[in-house]
């Protein structure tokens, strides 16, 4: 049975059918070609299943941690979680800790946290030999996690916000800068739907603006708007983007410029103030979807190929069986079902919801409101950040599960030679471990928050008390976060964050 | 026998793995190393040794002797950091304070957070010093010159090969007339490259 957490299927009774031949041609295959080479193999593989237990997804505590902030109590969740990771060296749980350091507003922590996430995943750009070969035979949960590259944002986003929350602004600006820059590298050399962030740019020219730079500014806003107007996962344009970008272009003073985004918003052009402040507010709601496990079957049939010349044609088999599955696959009538074959995959569950919010509006004490707009879709993002990996994960998990097959095949046949009774132990001691290692990789920051509503706007100087309703989609408040008053200057620009769990 | 050992090793190997110690050792403060490629200690110090060479080998500190009949005050303001870097300026605006007194030619002001604790423990004084020991307000030295500076960084990436390029401006601005005496310029561009593969 596969795990709790991912779809059940029983694993086919065909599994266990033997069949001649082996199925690697580069192999370790050497190793089993007499008892003390069988009994070698056993050994590794027991190892290295013990190794790989070690480094089995935590799944219970996470589940723990997210009940735990999906109540909003981050203290706990934090002082839980920390205790159970201390002095992890996995990227996605110092993500985790980074984040959660950040809710319960032990920033320093949080910092150094996600510097240390940000170093190892820079790190591990450059992959180990050994580690990928084992993730080849184990599971790709072996592979050392170096982070989305959404991940690898998001972390100077709350970086930012916690230099930002210690009234550190050169250093928020630092976080802008290297959003900015980390986007401009992967937009150029991206192949996956991720490219560009309008949120993140947007949030990056904020700092700088807040900082006085306010040509890049300009560049940011622009970039950010035309990532939305690129269709960036079904969003909007936030309405307060060309206003934002035309303040900016006004004190650059590129007339040009200028006189176009006039005529985009024309409004904002009349009621622009050049005197009073700005105020940002980041509203964000839910949690990230978690990654999930299933475990397909894929038949494979007695005239399928057994040998392979090298590792190119079984990699092209096992493209070819991907084809298999899925209900819409039509079996050849004159084919003999050999056995099934067991991989598990990631995925995302699509009834998830991460949160019951569908809008965000922020009131000031005259009773304005002032509408949040959903400007960053994180589930979105990461569901379609594994959709674009999944065909690579796929193969990868299918050639595995060839390869655990051909391992034990070719113990059980080595044993035989022996005795029949050895053969049989040796090749269940391979399918066993086999079996156990069999994993998909759920790793994921899953304490992200599932969206991001955002408002931007001005305000006269002066002290403005502000609240932030989170509401359903009739309309009803859900959540009310009531911010500190907060003192508004004449060209300065104010953040502000509130997170709902609702 | 021999691949039963090997295996045997192995195993044994990556059992281990997760559980390397930590080595640790004395380097010289003045050795080069570069780990990840960003700003560093050595970085930090190229950059203070041609500040000092530089600073303290032009004309503005003589000719404020000749015109004054004193040496002059210089007091570090802001550098600014408009790189996408943390940078740790205090070391290197240390190493230049250092330069300064130890020359013998440049009397240093202390930083604004510093006079803060200063003046805290003044104003202590004033309740709890003896009368011919406490020290009066009022009294402080003048800087007659200001450092300010900013660092900026530029970066270009194609792949795993990356350039870094950075740029530490100086400045020494005369307080009272706001005519800059002295400026100088440290570059430093590095290269880095990151192996696809490693054991």
């Amino acid at each position: 049975m596969s795990k709790a957490a991912g779809r059940t299927i029983p694993v086919s009774p065909y599994f266990s059918r033997g069949i001649k031949g082996g199925w690697l041609a580069v192999s370790p295959s050497i190793l089993w070609g007499d008892k003390r080479g069988v009994v070698c193999f056993a050994v590794f593989v027991s190892a290295l299943a013990l190794l790989f237990s070690a480094c089995a997804p935590r799944t219970a505590l996470m589940q723990s941690v997210r009940t735990d902030v999906s109540s909003s109590q981050f203290e706990k969740a934090y002082q839980f979680y920390a205790k159970k990771v201390a002095r992890t060296g996995r990227v996605d749980e110092l993500l985790n800790l980074g984040l959660l350091a950040f809710e319960a507003g032990d920033y320093t922590t949080s910092f150094r946290t996600l510097s240390d996430a940000e170093r190892l995943a820079e790190e591990r750009l450059t992959k180990s030999v050994s580690r990928e070969a084992a993730a080849l035979v184990l599971s790709d949960a072996v592979s050392a996690y170096q982070g989305t590259v959404f991940d690898k944002a998001m972390l100077h986003y709350y970086r930012g916000l916690g230099f930002l929350a210690q009234r550190n602004l050169e250093s928020a600006t630092v976080e802008g800068r290297a959003i900015a820059q980390y986007l401009e590298v992967n937009a150029r050399e991206s192949k996956r739907t991720y490219k560009d962030d309008g949120f993140l740019q947007w949030f990056s020219g904020s700092l700088y603006d807040a900082y006085g730079q306010t040509n890049d500014a300009w560049i940011s806003y622009r970039r950010a708007r035309e990532i939305y107007d690129s269709g960036y996962y079904a969003l909007r344009e936030p309405s307060f983007l060309c206003p934002v970008t035309l303040a900016a272009v006004r004190r650059v003073g590129h007339s040009e410029s200028e006189t176009e985004l006039e005529s985009e918003c024309p409004a904002a052009a009349e009621s622009l103030h050049s005197d009073w402040g700005r105020v940002i507010v980041l509203c964000e709601v839910g949690l990230a979807p978690p990654i999930l496990e299933e475990n397909i079957l894929l038949p494979i049939y007695k005239n399928d190929p057994r040998d392979f010349r090298d590792d190119d044609e079984r990699d092209r088999f096992a493209h070819n069986l991907t084809l298999r599955r899925g209900h819409d696959y039509q079996y050849d009538s004159d084919v003999t079902l050999d056995y099934l074959l067991r991989v598990a995959l990631p995925f995302y569950g699509a009834n998830y919801a991460g949160s019951g919010v569908s809008q965000v509006v922020v009131k000031d004490t005259t009773g304005r409101e002032i509408p949040a707009e959903l400007a960053e879709n994180i589930g979105a993002i990461l569901r379609q950040d594994l959709s674009d990996r999944e065909p690579v994960i796929l193969v990868r998990a299918i050639t595995r599960a060839l390869i655990k097959y051909a391992a034990a095949k070719a113990a059980e046949s080595a044993g035989n030679r022996h005795n029949k009774a050895l053969g049989r132990v040796l090749g269940a001691m391979v399918n066993v471990a086999g079996v156990a290692t069999e994993s998909a990789d759920t790793r994921s920051w899953e304490t992200l928050p599932d969206r991001i509503y955002a408002a931007d706007f001005e305000l006269p100087p002066g002290t403005h008390a502000l609240r932030a309703v989170f509401q359903d989609d009739l309309g009803g408040a859900l959540f009310r976060h009531d911010f500190n008053p907060i003192e508004v200057k004449s060209g300065d620009v104010v953040f502000l964050r509130a997170r709902c769990m609702r | 026998m021999r691949l039963f050992k090997v295996a045997l090793l192995l195993s044994t190997a990556l059992l281990l793995a997760g559980c390397a110690s930590k080595v640790i050792s004395r380097i010289s403060p003045d050795s080069v190393t570069d780990l990840s490629g960003r700003w560093n200690d050595t970085d930090s110090r190229l950059v203070s040794e041609e500040m000092i060479n530089d600073c303290l080998g032009q004309s503005w500190a003589m000719d404020h002797v000749v015109k004054y009949g004193k040496k002059p005050a210089v007091i570090v303001g802001v550098i600014q950091n408009k790189s996408s870097e943390h940078i740790t300026v205090g070391t290197f605006v240390g190493d230049i304070e250092r330069a300064f007194i130890n020359s013998g030619n440049v009397r240093v002001v202390a930083k604004q957070v510093e006079r803060e604790g200063v003046r805290e423990e003044r104003a202590d004084q004033q309740a709890n010093a003896s009368p011919e020991t406490v020290k009066q307000f009022g009294m402080e030295l003048g800087a007659d010159y200001m450092l300010i500076g900013e660092m900026n960084k530029i970066t270009d990436q194609e792949g795993r090969e990356k350039v870094a390029f950075y740029q530490v401006d100086l400045t020494l601005t005369d307080l009272q007339s706001n005519e800059k005496v002295w400026m100088q310029t440290k570059k430093l561009k590095k290269y880095i490259a990151r192996k696809a593969y490693k054991p």
